[in-house]
């Protein structure tokens, strides 16, 4: 099992984030944990509204609330990194 | 009423497009933790997409320390901010005490399984948007609330998740609610409770019939055992009986006639 933490700040509200993204055996995924590195490194330092197509969708359908969809261009990505399962 | 305001580590948990419902309930562990978010529109949530071939289901998990309740309460109310959607249908359930998270330290993902099919609640059918709803716990958590320093609940959905049914085609259920993250106290979860009065010495008259019986015998100080001013010979009993005191006092319970004396004087 693999674990990723991603940090998003909400600049408007100056609230933070930490959300913990877990690739379990159990778990339907669409792609693999060393994909999801791969996709959402360039995020890093950008809103999410700047990220590629792909990793938004990603964003909006894995990690974010549904009520923060509209917000994608408020939210900076600060970091992603894996931690210990 | 006392206030309990949950700790900060409440976690909404989710699991996304499963294939199948009982994958997506049964998930050993969540697939995605926001312990830091101030809310979530979608806290609870049990849904399938139009083919049936993708379901959802979401948690909101949250600690309460009840170390300081030492009667059962009369009475407990959770409650709970709304935040956006309100059509699912919830319950509040029994977290395990195996489960990481607590009042002090944050819920993880694998806490996700360690839902009990213990209910704290009734179903909870309607509720109130932008708003506190108030949900009361039945007798179940007040008995945890006492026995229990740490009171662990999670809301779930209750026609799906709790009842372990699988969502028809193109159903979406959800319920959101504001976190212990959000800043400042006035959308917190947290339980309201009536104190529970300590009970009183209670006297069992048939206990007490057993102790004296229909004769009794009261013992009597050994001389020797008093400082030389009250020692008397032969021994005495530990008080005044008005006249001069025998080795041992028999009693009865049956009713005699006592002559009160005075205390002797020489």
């Amino acid at each position: 099992m693999r674990q990723f933490r991603i940090t998003i700040l909400w600049q408007t509200s100056g609230h933070t984030d930490v959300i913990t993204h877990v690739f379990h055996p159990d778990h339907t995924k669409p792609i693999t944990a060393d994909e999801f590195l791969a996709l959402m490194t360039p995020c890093v330092s950008q809103t999410i509204s700047s990220c590629s197509s792909d990793a938004q969708n990603y964003f909006t359908s894995y990690l974010i609330d549904e009520s923060q969809i509209s917000e994608i261009s408020d939210g900076l990505v600060q970091s992603v990194e894996e931690i210990n399962a | 009423m006392p206030d309990i305001y949950a700790y900060t580590g409440d976690a909404f948990m989710r699991v996304d497009d499963e294939a199948t419902w009982s994958a997506a309930r049964n998930a050993a562990s969540a697939e995605t933790v926001n312990d830091t978010t101030a809310r979530a529109g979608a806290a609870i949530k049990a849904s399938a997409n139009s083919g049936g071939t993708a379901y959802d289901c979401y948690r909101f998990f949250i600690a309460f320390d009840t170390s300081g309740i030492t009667v059962k309460p009369e009475s407990a109310t959770l409650k709970l901010h709304s935040y956006l959607y309100v059509n699912a249908e919830i319950v509040v359930v029994k977290v395990n005490a195996g489960a990481t998270g607590d009042s002090s330290t944050n819920y993880i993902a694998s806490d996700f399984s360690e839902v009990s099919s213990t209910a704290y609640s009734a179903e909870v059918t309607s509720l109130t948007g932008g708003a506190y709803n108030e949900i009361t716990l039945n007798d179940d958590a007040l008995n945890d609330m006492l026995s229990l320093d740490e009171f662990k609940i999670a809301i779930i959905d209750h026609d799906f998740d709790f009842n372990n049914t699988t969502p028809p085609n193109n159903t979406t259920r959800r319920s959101g609610f504001y976190a212990a993250s959000n800043a400042g106290t006035s959308e917190d979860p947290y339980i309201s409770y009536v104190a529970g009065t300590p009970a009183g010495l209670t006297y069992s008259q048939s206990e007490a019939a057993d102790l004296i019986g229909d004769d009794y015998t009261i013992n009597s100080f050994k001389s020797g055992s008093l400082s030389n001013q009250y020692d008397r010979d032969p021994e005495q009993v530990p008080f005044s009986l008005g006249v001069r005191g025998p080795r041992h006092l028999r009693g009865r319970t049956t009713s005699y006639t006592v002559t009160l004396g005075g205390k002797e004087k020489k």
